[in-house]
């Protein structure tokens, strides 16, 4: 019986480290697809699904999300796996502290193309390389210099969503200044924690943005009650874009 | 041979002789139209052993394609048809009818000691309920099979694969219904039709055993049922319930599926533990050390089967809290299943054993499943199951549990009884040989199995890197092995439906009550009603002609005394 207790607690602890980010954490974004992963730095600039570059010693934070079904991002040598789900936003945080390359496999199981040279789930396959942070700069700089008509024009950047915010309408309530409104400020929202009209206090992060625009009566910020927003219809990188953006309002 | 009489109620009229055997009716229609519990579970019997020779010939196709990297024998998709197949042949047509179906159907009446199960018809009705699931399942199959794994997980199920997702949900629905059936029918004749004397404290263990198990079956298998349901309207229809694009929730879909296919697990293994008490009982020659405690760790892992169900989703995305409270109760199941374990070693200390092969089965199981359950606390600590999650270590332990435990349990039940409903002893060195080889094939496959996903390879991989060749090549080799030991097996046991020796009353000297009517059995079970004085395991109880071994002086085989 004690031995169990003890499993527990050590497997619980341990368990909790992985799903809580350190502040200065550097994010990630990771989407997975049929049968491809792809990669996003901290700064927009997109990475292709064969190896994502990590400087060593520094905290990471990993937000995935799927566009099609199921998938899993799971790392052997770190130890870590977190289903990525269609729908809502998944993460996993580690620090890497070793020099070298990790193989990246899919482990939710998520079919396979027709013919012999289709991928499938099996082939669903990553890296991650482990460099020192000079390297990672280097690294950075050189996939930036890919001339900007090839980049993909709809990668979730902020400046993307602060085009979606002044189109679509969202200063009409929300404003980024601190100024009072119909709807809570933009000015320092995220990871702000806001107290909801049942009581509940919640912190302002990927979910609770995603679900704030998608369905917005779900939870509502107390002394909001009579905002009325309507439920916007945007695609997934489109909320990438907003989230992005919501980070730079402070 | 009997008049042909028009079947009454429970198919027995006065016609029968008391010590007529109930195989004696002969023709096809005596059959099928039986309402003979015996006749029932034997057709069972051959249905689920149908399903495990399909469902064993997919595995060793999944197992000769995983030989070598790359392509060996089939395309990608090919592959994940015949895992997916594997999975559901041998989860639905086979591993849960078939203690409950097979073994109980024709045991737990005689063991309660009266003539039939409470609702004969319903039990016929039951049995061609799994035949209906069976013919979808099979016109599935020939129709191209699915691809989404036994688990259907949404929205690959719904919106992405093209394969026949909808007939084979359907078939899962029908069998579904056929299970709770069974387990209706089993509550109500050991709560209505037991026999004077026999009180809830001297019920057979495996009684005790299929009673948790047809409360699991009643109360778990409508949650599938519904699930299924849903499922299907949203393929056909685009209900939307799990799918993100229109409000749903996949992760949904994991609750409901695991609500019901975790209790199942119960419902696969606590069958095979009560058959594996009987065994040790009788090899061993004594009462059972804390019959309590085993009758009660059947009921505990019933209820305990209910509240686990998060832990096969600990990565799925849920929060942190649900992950904890699941871990935590995950842990809890360890401990009725310790309680079994334990008491089954203890019951062996001091006894008179015997290592018949019913016997031999025995051991293997409760060396197999410790290994299976022992796994199993591994995969509830939390941080340990994230890197374990959806890896070969899971299959591992998940086939240690389930070929381990119950196909072992379920193969020992039909050495241990297998003379008392056929009426024929069997090559008992052949029994032998075939348990040699399925237990040495089964860990060289399995064990392999446990490293290969310590080292992170994931599961429904159809290549994979070359690192991990080594370790599948053991693990293929292992699934002869196992194979083979299963055709010894077949092969011995036609060869004694066809040769062998006449058995006797009581081969093994049981104390249970089945032992006690003659072989083969009577149509009504028993001569006279019979009334219990004693428990079935109350060697000290028992008189002499009752342990007796029972064969006529020069009608010993050889083989039996070994």
């Amino acid at each position: 019986m004690l031995l169990i207790v003890w499993m527990f607690h050590v497997s619980y602890s341990a368990y909790i480290r992985n799903a809580v980010a350190a502040d200065n954490a550097l994010e990630i974004r990771v989407r997975g697809a049929r049968w491809n992963w792809s990669y996003q730095y901290p700064d927009g600039t997109p990475e292709s699904g064969d190896a994502l570059y990590l400087p060593v010693n520094k905290p990471v934070k990993m937000v995935m999300s799927s566009s099609d079904v199921l998938h899993d991002y799971f790392v052997p040598a770190f130890r870590l796996k977190k289903d990525v789900v269609p729908g809502m936003y998944s993460q996993i945080a580690f620090t890497p502290n070793r020099l070298g390359e990790a193989q990246v496999f899919c482990a939710e199981y998520c079919g396979a193309g027709a013919g012999p040279t289709a991928g499938g789930h099996f082939s669903m396959l990553s890296k991650i390389k482990i460099v020192t942070e000079a390297e990672y700069e280097e690294h950075l700089k050189k996939i930036k210099d890919i001339p900007a008509e090839l980049k993909d024009k709809e990668n979730g950047t902020a400046l993307w969503g602060e085009q979606l915010y002044k189109g679509k309408g969202c200063t009409t309530c929300h404003s980024v200044d601190g100024s009072a409104a119909t709807g809570p400020t933009f000015k320092g929202v995220w990871g702000r924690t806001e107290t909801l009209t049942t009581g509940e206090q919640i912190k302002v992060d990927e979910n609770y943005v995603r679900e704030s625009i998608l369905r917005p009566q779900a939870k509502i910020v107390k002394t909001f009650e009579n905002g009325n927003m309507p439920p916007f219809v945007f695609t997934e990188k489109q909320v990438d874009a907003i989230i992005a953006y919501l980070k730079t309002t402070k | 041979m009997a008049t042909v009489a028009t079947p009454g109620l429970g198919g027995k009229t006065e016609a029968h002789d008391p010590h007529e055997s109930y195989l004696a009716e002969k023709g096809l229609k005596s059959w099928l139209f039986t309402l003979d519990h015996k006749r029932i579970g034997i057709m069972y019997l051959i249905g689920v052993l149908a399903a495990f020779l399909l469902g064993g010939i997919l595995a060793l196709l999944v197992r000769l394609e995983l030989f070598t990297a790359g392509r060996t024998i089939m395309t990608a998709e090919q592959y994940n048809k015949v895992f997916s197949m594997h999975g559901i042949v041998m989860v639905f047509l086979f591993i849960i009818p078939a203690v409950p179906g097979a073994l109980g159907n024709i045991f737990l009446p005689i063991q309660l000691g009266t003539k039939d199960v409470a609702f004969p018809r319903l039990n016929l009705t039951s049995f061609y309920v799994w035949v209906l699931g069976a013919v979808f399942g099979l016109y599935t199959m020939i129709h191209g099979g699915v691809d989404t794994g036994w688990t259907f997980y949404t929205p690959y199920s719904s919106k992405f694969t093209n394969t026949s997702v909808i007939p084979m949900l359907t078939a899962a629905f029908i069998l579904g219904f056929s299970s709770i059936l069974t387990g209706v029918n089993f509550i109500a004749t050991v709560h209505t039709m037991r026999a004077p004397g026999m009180s809830w404290k001297r019920l057979p263990l495996f009684i005790w055993a299929l009673y948790a198990t047809s409360i699991i079956q009643v109360l778990a298998t409508p949650v599938l049922a519904i699930t299924l349901f849903l499922l299907i309207f949203e393929r056909a229809f685009g209900l939307g319930i799990f799918d993100p694009s229109m409000g749903g929730d996949p992760v949904l879909f994991q609750h409901f599926f695991w609500f019901y296919s975790h209790p199942a697990v119960y419902i696969m293994i606590v069958p095979g533990m009560g058959v594996i008490s009987e065994i040790i009982c009788t090899f061993s020659r004594r009462a059972p050390f804390g019959y309590f405690f085993i009758a009660m760790s059947s009921l505990g892992l019933a209820l305990l089967g209910f509240l686990v169900w998060g832990h096969h989703m600990f990565v799925a995305g849920m929060s942190e809290y649900s992950t904890m409270v699941f871990s935590a109760l995950t842990f809890l199941v360890g401990i009725p299943s310790g309680v079994k374990v334990f008491n089954w070693v203890t019951t062996l200390y001091k006894g008179s054993i015997s290592l018949k092969s019913p016997m031999l089965y025995a051991l293997g199981f409760i060396f197999l499943f410790t290994i299976g359950g022992l796994t199993g606390l591994f995969l509830a600590m939390l941080a340990v199951d994230v890197h374990l999650h959806d890896t070969y270590f899971v299959v591992a332990h998940f086939h240690y549990v389930m070929v381990g435990g119950t196909v072992i349990a379920f193969v020992g039940g039909l050495h241990y009884w297998w003379p008392k409903f056929t009426g024929k002893m069997y090559n008992e060195g052949m029994a032998r040989a075939a348990f040699a080889l399925v237990f040495i094939g089964f860990n060289v496959t399995f064990l392999s199995q446990f490293v290969l996903g310590s080292r992170g390879m994931p599961r429904r991989y159809y290549d994979y890197l070359p690192e991990f060749q080594s370790l599948h090549q053991v693990s293929t080799i292992g699934s002869w092995i196992l194979g083979l030991g299963f055709l010894v097996m077949l092969v011995m046991f036609i060869q004694s439906l066809q040769q062998g020796k006449d058995a006797p009353r009581n081969p093994w000297g049981s104390a249970a009550l089945e032992w006690q009517t003659p072989t083969p059995i009577p149509f009504h079970n028993f001569v006279d009603q019979p009334v219990i004085t004693r428990g079935p395991y109350d060697y000290h109880l028992a008189t002499e002609a009752e342990l007796d071994e029972g064969y006529a002086p020069g009608e010993r085989p050889a083989d039996a005394d070994d």
